[in-house]
């Protein structure tokens, strides 16, 4: 970028100590612009229209109430009146327990998969494409799969625990046991994508470190400890941070199989939001609401990039 | 230059600004687009008279039987034909759906974006969304039993949706109140009588265990936990007991009371105590219908359309299901859920245009003997494998003794398809429909977590449950 | 003498083409070394882990596959039975084609592939020529605009999904509705920052005397792009048609509330769960999951490289 900056500039220069050409070369530089911006218009205008412009609607919008077809603006009232919501507290408990639930089980898993099967010589195709078949299928169809396998009463996994000797489970049907179900139907579904971009990364750790350690005297875990996790921090964080803003979003799951229950356990933020709008048909709260969601979210960000930032400085 | 640069750009980005927030202010308050008629050059006046059959109006509405209705399709083409004859110059374009006729996000879309059709259909609990969004015209001018026989004798139940602070809004198409569906079936198995459904909800906790008992996956009585039909149903079975959701001026939750307290025990005593209701939780509205098609649940509260889509949809036995009114604690409720669908008028539609409208649907939806209450053609249009359910205890929007009622009562008795008998319960006992609480689905929600833990969790204190919903609530109306 | 240097601009383009092939895999050890795993002991823990892992993940990524298959022939009661019956006794395609009709297979597919087709198809168009416009002809305010299109990045897209819908509506300026048009998918699909990112940072790659030589013989920024540009591109053009199509297959949301007359296939078919037999459900998702696995086995290799690649560039 500097470089290309650096020639245009050079070019510029160059024109311009010619004395009269440099109205020719500003006549020439707008052109290119024109050019340049013609490139980028229709991006640009499908930003403004469905990012920038809704942004700044929805944050005039949370500001605002509608009655009987007349707007008027109430300042933070809908901000008061969200907050008062005992819902919102509940939601925001439940997307965050869904978040480190998530965290813990849909981000170990595909990690430690990945280096398992990297550990293969055979059938690694073979299993890459099972890890991935189900993040081919209609999400809508991999749950409603669920809905059945988790049935307290006939469902196969409630079988299959009895047949082993195990307690059954409540699965959806229960509020402690229900965030946690969603956690497994969401790993199912979402697992083969960050297992093979997690193998893919894995394939870049040179051999010889691994041969430093062994010699050292590591163990496999501490291999993996002190060898693999460093090796592919960069990439780790990353879908960590993904997966955190993924997962702080998820709706369909909900909405599809529980309901938001039992007792309001598996209600998100989303879930609450298209409630507010669709169901109590109260759009502004359901901005003020997207509002907070976005603080929340850039906040969440703005510390993953300081210590991003932070920790690539070590 | 680099700093020139920066400020005319800052200059340029608060400029944007200021112009997509000055799109978003306009946009909010662009005004409603009406239609104009193509009517006489008067436009017709507001003179409470049915329209003139000579005038040249044209009108657009929704709701009409789209490609998967054949049945309905037809016949309604056929009633357009009809409607040509009595006048000749009005032209009535009819907007089809298909699948449900409303969806949530459509019909918000349409009045946000004020593209409705002339006359738009929405359910009895839209009112206040439509209301909000400014879009419909009074029509107390044009409604009377002129303009549309047995106005006088709409029930004040149905009325009372028609209606807000005095002015009419809309005309009914469809009106049903809850009542208590069971399956006769299970009933006789169980070693219960089929003709005596149970009318008190000691007796439904009876019967209940006795049907659980006869096993295979059969659940005597089942009940809603989400998706806000669990709250939904407990104001329903909460007014079955006498009991009110919201005291009289809405201000304050008013369920946290002995009644209140009756409905969640009653149900979390079927759940543990006598296994009357099974252990899969119905979270959605729709889940509840495929185990009932199945012959897996004894008895559910219901609307009777309920009937409609289980045998219709479902495919099950039309002679399986039989309705009696929803129970009380010592005998028939004294106050049940209902619901229904209406067409409001859009503002700015011309009086001719209005006239029209009301004298369609007068004619296709309130007209004993034709249009949706022309039993004898319906029936002749059912097949073996496309059945049709003729005979649902619903749309009975007028006085039991009215001219209107007698002759959709005759009607039944010759073209039914279902056994009508078994719903004579029922029928016979009508129960006054209460209105909803402000905030509906709001409080449906909090309730839906009450519902939920009764019938879920072994160790539910139904006291607890309602005083924390009852501060949530109160939360929730304080804050409107 | 143009189409001299004009050669010499495409065996450039070859060249860095060639840099870019890997070399001839070799032998990497990764967390366990081949010597340890030639003992005997080595081989018997290798093998066991093998069969093991081949045997869960066949379980836990077939195995509800295979319930979805066999369940459509098999009756509602059969369904439920508890012990599960494996295979049905009298299996008929009944379920099936009442899954068919009730969910409207044909249409919804035809919806989806629309919708995906046209979102990608807009997605190439309109990012690559913002991406090359932003990389390569540096237009005034390239740097501010490309800095507001990566913070929208920072946006949570469920928080902007009401204004969003208030927006498409009503589109500011034309006043135009564009609910149940494909335009309302296919639009917001452009706002897609990271695409753009991922996009710039490969032209940004691209060295610049390439293009300088092109430019040299006439070539405006447009066939530039097409016959030099683009065609070093593929690997990227691979991962973004990948995320862009697998974008608008997953959503649900959106379809949800924009295009509720002509649903996609995830839609269609919450919607239509309820109305028809628990095997015809059954059978109806089965029938949804077919084509996406149909053509995933096709084209899986290309799929998996796409991903790796974009993890190996990430």
């Amino acid at each position: 970028m500097a470089y290309a900056l650096a020639t245009e500039r050079l070019h510029d220069g160059a024109e311009r100590s010619a004395g009269r050409s440099s109205w020719k070369s500003l006549r020439r530089a707008a052109g290119r612009n024109l050019r340049a911006h013609a490139f980028l218009f229709g991006a640009l205008v499908c930003f403004a229209l469905f990012t920038w412009y809704p942004m700044i609607r929805e944050i005039i919008m949370s500001f605002q109430r509608v009655h009987r077809g007349q707007t008027t603006w109430v300042g933070l009232g809908n901000y008061r009146q969200i907050t008062a919501d005992p819902e919102f507290w509940q939601a925001w408990r439940n997307t965050l327990e869904f978040t480190a639930l998530a965290l813990v089980f849909g981000f170990a898993a595909p990690f430690a998969v990945a280096i398992v099967v990297n550990e293969f010589r055979h059938a690694r195709g073979y299993l890459r494409i099972l890890v991935y078949l189900p993040v081919m299928l209609p999400p809508v169809a991999g749950i409603l799969l669920f809905k059945y396998f988790m049935d307290p009463g006939f469902g196969l996994f409630n079988q299959a625990l009895h047949f082993l000797h195990l307690p059954r489970s409540q699965w959806l049907a229960s509020k402690s046991s229900s965030m946690p179900s969603l956690v497994v139907v969401s790993t199912w579904s979402n697992m083969g994508t960050a297992t093979l971009v997690y193998l893919a990364a894995l394939q870049g750790i040179p051999g010889d470190l691994y041969e430093a350690a062994e010699l050292d005297g590591c163990s496999v875990l501490q291999r993996i400890r002190h060898v693999t996790v460093p090796q592919t921090r960069l990439i780790l964080s990353l879908m960590a941070m993904l997966q955190i803003v993924a997962t702080m979003q998820m709706f369909t799951e909900a909405f599809v199989l529980t309901g938001g229950g039992p007792e309001g356990s598996t209600t998100t933020v989303v879930y609450l939001l298209y409630n507010y709008a669709f169901s109590y048909n109260k759009f502004n709260t359901a901005a003020a609401l997207g509002v907070i969601m976005l603080l929340v979210l850039a906040i969440f960000s703005a510390i993953y990039v300081v210590l991003e930032r932070r920790g690539s400085e070590d | 230059m680099k700093r020139n640069a920066s400020r005319t750009l800052v200059a340029l980005v608060t400029a944007a600004g200021i112009a997509m927030a000055g799109a978003a202010c306009s946009s909010s308050h662009s005004s409603s687009k009406g239609s104009t008629g193509s009517g006489s050059a008067a436009g017709g006046v507001a003179d409470g008279k049915p329209l003139d059959p000579n005038a040249t109006v044209t009108i657009t509405i929704d709701g009409a039987p789209g490609a998967d209705q054949a049945a309905n399709k037809a016949t309604y083409a056929d009633d357009l034909q009809a409607f040509k004859i009595l006048y000749p110059n009005v032209t009535v374009n009819a907007k089809p759906y298909v699948g449900q006729i409303e969806d949530p996000a459509q019909f918000t879309a349409s009045l946000k974006a004020h593209n409705e059709t002339n006359a738009f259909h929405a359910y009895f609990t839209d009112k206040n969304q439509v209301l909000d969004s400014g879009d419909v015209a009074d029509i107390s001018a044009y409604v009377n039993d002129q303009t549309v026989p047995g106005w006088s004798q709409l029930l004040p139940g149905v009325k009372q949706n028609l209606q807000d602070s005095g002015k009419t809004y809309s005309l009914p198409i469809n009106y049903y109140t809850e009542g208590l569906i069971y399956n006769r079936d299970l009933f006789k198995k169980a070693g219960l009588d089929p003709d005596k459904p149970p009318t008190t909800w000691d007796e439904v906790e009876a019967d209940a265990a006795k049907i659980s008992a006869l096993g295979g996956g059969v659940s005597g009585y089942e009940d809603y936990s989400g998706g806000n039909t669990g709250g939904w149903h407990f104001a329903g079975e909460l007014d079955s007991l006498g009991g009110q959701m919201v005291n009289a001026d809405g201000t304050k939750a008013a369920f946290n009371s002995a009644q209140g307290k009756q409905v969640l025990q009653r149900l979390h005593d079927m759940r543990f105590k006598d296994s009357g209701i099974g252990p899969t939780p119905v979270t959605q509205w729709a889940d509840a219908f495929p185990p009932m098609a199945t012959g897996k649940v004894g008895m559910f509260i219901g609307a009777p359309d309920v009937i409609q889509h289980l045998v219709e949809v479902l495919g099950a036995d039309k002679n399986l299901y039989g309705m009696g009114p929803i129970p009380g604690s010592t005998g028939p409720a004294t106050g049940t859920l209902a619901g229904g669908d209406l067409y409001y008028f859009k503002k700015g539609l011309t009086p001719n245009q209005i006239k029209a409208e009301i004298a369609w649907i007068t004619f296709e939806y309130l007209t004993p003997g034709k249009g949706q209450f022309d039993f004898a053609r319906a029936k002749d249009l059912a097949s073996s494998d496309k059945p049709v359910a003729i005979g649902l205890p619903q749309k009975f929007f007028w006085n039991p003794a009215s001219p209107q009622m007698t002759q959709v009562q005759a009607d039944l008795k010759t073209s039914a398809t279902l056994p009508i008998q078994q719903y004579a319960d029922f029928v016979d006992n009508p129960i006054a429909p209460v209105l909803e609480p402000p905030a509906a689905q709001q409080l449906y929600k909090v309730l839906d977590t009450a519902m939920s833990a009764a019938m879920t969790d072994a160790n539910a204190d139904p006291a607890k449950l309602l005083s924390t919903a009852e501060s949530q609530v109160n939360s929730i109306l304080a804050n409107q | 003498m143009a189409q001299q240097s004009f050669t010499r601009a495409l065996d450039a383009r070859n060249r860095f083409h060639a840099q870019r092939i890997k070399p001839a895999d070799t032998y990497q050890r990764t967390l366990i070394s081949r010597t340890q795993l030639n003992t005997p002991r080595g081989k018997r823990l290798y093998w066991t882990a093998l069969t093991i892992a081949l045997v869960l993940a066949t379980l836990v990524f077939i195995g509800p596959l295979f319930w979805m298959a066999t369940g459509g022939f098999k009756t509602s009661q059969e369904l439920v039975r508890n012990p599960p019956v494996v295979l049905p006794s009298h299996p008929s395609t009944h379920a099936f084609s009442l899954a068919w009709n009730r969910l409207g297979m044909a249409q919804l597919l035809w919806n989806t592939v629309v919708y995906a087709g046209g979102a990608l198809a807009f997605q190439l168009i309109f990012c690559v020529a913002a991406a090359y416009s932003l990389s390569k002809l540096r237009p005034i305010f390239g740097n501010w605009i490309l800095g507001l299109m990566l913070a929208s990045m920072m946006i949570p897209a469920a928080a902007l999904v009401i204004p969003q819908y208030l927006t498409v509506l009503d589109l500011p300026l034309v006043h135009w509705n564009l609910q149940n048009t494909p335009w309302v998918i296919w639009l917001p699909t452009v706002a897609n920052a990271f695409n753009v990112f991922l996009l710039k940072r490969f032209f940004d790659s691209i060295p610049n005397d390439l293009l300088d030589a092109a430019a040299v013989d006439g070539a405006g920024p447009l066939r530039t792009l097409w016959r030099i540009v683009l065609p070093m591109s593929r690997p990227i053009l691979g991962v973004i048609s990948i995320f862009a199509i697998v974008a608008v297959w997953k959503d649900f949301l959106w379809p949800l509330i924009t295009v509720p007359a002509h649903e996609t296939l995830n839609v269609g078919v919450n919607t239509a769960a309820t109305s028809m037999p628990d095997n015809a459900l059954i059978g109806g998702l089965f029938l949804a999951s077919v084509p996406t696995i149909v053509l995933f086995l096709i084209f899986q290799r290309n799929i998996m490289s796409g991903l790796t690649a974009g993890a190996v560039k990430g």
